[in-house]
């Protein structure tokens, strides 16, 4: 059973080699789900490459 | 009203601060109802109540609640001496339409989210006098966060927000104060108040006894585009990107309606010398919000008729406002709305 993460805290404390299942308001669930699906099965290295460094670029930054 | 949530029963109390108005706000407050996604969220943080939990729009639609209560509220303003209104949301919509059609002399005004990229770009709609004080109307008044950001807009467009009057306040939290702290007057129909009843005290509706909601684990495609967007899921994140899924969320959350994110910046470019980045949120370019890339295009194109060689693009990097002033033409970057076409629209 995969864990569950709501919150940064939560997910500052967990593995980082582990996947979780993240909490996703509904809105973004598309979203986060086509970013997450890219990242496994991408379409090519160049649309996978461009998605990490989204998460990289946004995702650093609040 | 009694409402289970998170395991407990509670029940929500309205005080009426005007005579006659308890059962038209009782009435309102049972036709209103809580978004399945603020129901969980309680359930999580059952001391919070989110600050658009209440949806009032359906009571508001109704002529039998609305008008006590633009006639309650046409009789504050007119004690305030107060001849202008203005509104930002489907529930204050109802409320400033209520409150003209009793023919009183006030002047009304929308405001919108974004300014339109053509015709006159404004972003408070209506025939309001700048010189003259107005009163914001709403339904429901919370933390004040959205109030404030109200105030902040009317403002910078040069109005003079004399108070906010709104249907309910939520007697748990500070709206009130932080409002004043803003140089306004906070007025309300009603306040509401909860307390938690014991077992044997609660009666509970059939309607509320539905079991708690568990969240749904998205695990293909379909189910992410078929997903109910007021609900909330569980979506599978290697733990390497967990971090920053969290963060993203956040910042598109901030940035649902405007922004284009900077995807690439060329080396050497005039958008490089000017200090953007990749990562960047683009908002505003000469004071037109960029809610897609074309817009971006068209405002920065080298026209003949343009009389200015500069153009000023505002943003954000971070939590950090950002500036850049490049000349017109080609900046060299790649841009992208991608956010908005993966998010769904919220009816």
């Amino acid at each position: 059973m995969k864990r569950t993460i709501r919150t940064l805290e939560e997910a500052r404390e967990h593995n980082l080699h582990e996947a979780a299942l993240v909490e996703v308001p509904g809105e973004f669930v598309r979203l986060i789900y086509f970013l997450m699906r890219t990242l496994r099965h991408p379409r090519s290295e160049r649309r996978k490459k461009a998605v990490e460094s989204l998460l990289r670029t946004v995702g650093a930054r609040r | 009203m009694i409402l289970k949530l998170a395991n407990r029963t509670m029940q929500l109390q309205i005080t009426a601060h005007r005579e006659g108005l308890g059962d038209v706000l009782e009435g309102v407050l049972r036709n209103s109802y809580f978004r399945p996604e603020e129901k969980a969220y309680l359930r999580r943080y059952p001391r919070e109540i989110s600050k658009g939990a209440l949806d009032t729009r359906v009571a508001l639609s109704q002529t039998r609640f609305l008008h006590p209560i633009a006639e309650a509220m046409r009789e504050i303003l007119e004690s305030h001496r107060v001849s202008q209104i203005v509104g930002k949301g489907y529930g204050s919509f109802f409320l400033i339409g209520g409150i003209l059609g009793l023919g009183n002399g006030i002047t009304g005004g929308l405001l919108r989210d974004s300014r339109k990229s053509y015709g006159f770009r404004q972003l408070v709609e209506g025939g309001l006098d700048k010189t003259k004080p107005v009163f914001i109307i709403d339904d429901v008044l919370s933390t004040g966060q959205a109030a404030g950001e109200t105030v902040k807009h009317l403002r910078r467009e040069g109005f003079h927000p004399a108070g906010l009057l709104t249907v309910f306040r939520y007697g748990w939290y500070d709206g009130e104060k932080s409002v004043r702290s803003l140089g306004l007057d906070c007025l309300s129909l009603g306040t509401l108040d909860w307390r938690t009843l014991d077992r044997k005290d609660a009666q509970v509706p059939e309607s509320s006894k539905e079991d708690p909601m568990r969240l749904r684990v998205i695990r293909s495609w379909r189910e992410a585009r078929a997903h109910n967007p007021y609900e909330p899921a569980l979506v599978e994140v290697p733990g390497k990107w967990i971090h920053a899924v969290l963060h993203l969320i956040k910042v598109v959350e901030r940035h649902r309606h405007v922004g284009l994110l900077v995807t690439n910046v060329g080396r050497e470019t005039p958008a490089a010398k000017a200090g953007m980045e990749r990562g960047d949120l683009l908002l505003r370019c000469d004071g037109v919000d960029l809610d897609r890339v074309g817009t971006l295009r068209r405002l920065v194109r080298n026209h003949p008729r343009e009389t200015s060689h500069q153009v000023v693009i505002e943003g954000r990097r971070g939590g950090e406002d950002r500036r850049f002033e490049l000349h017109r033409g080609r900046l060299g970057i790649t841009v992208s709305g991608f956010f908005r076409r993966q998010i769904p629209e919220r009816h």
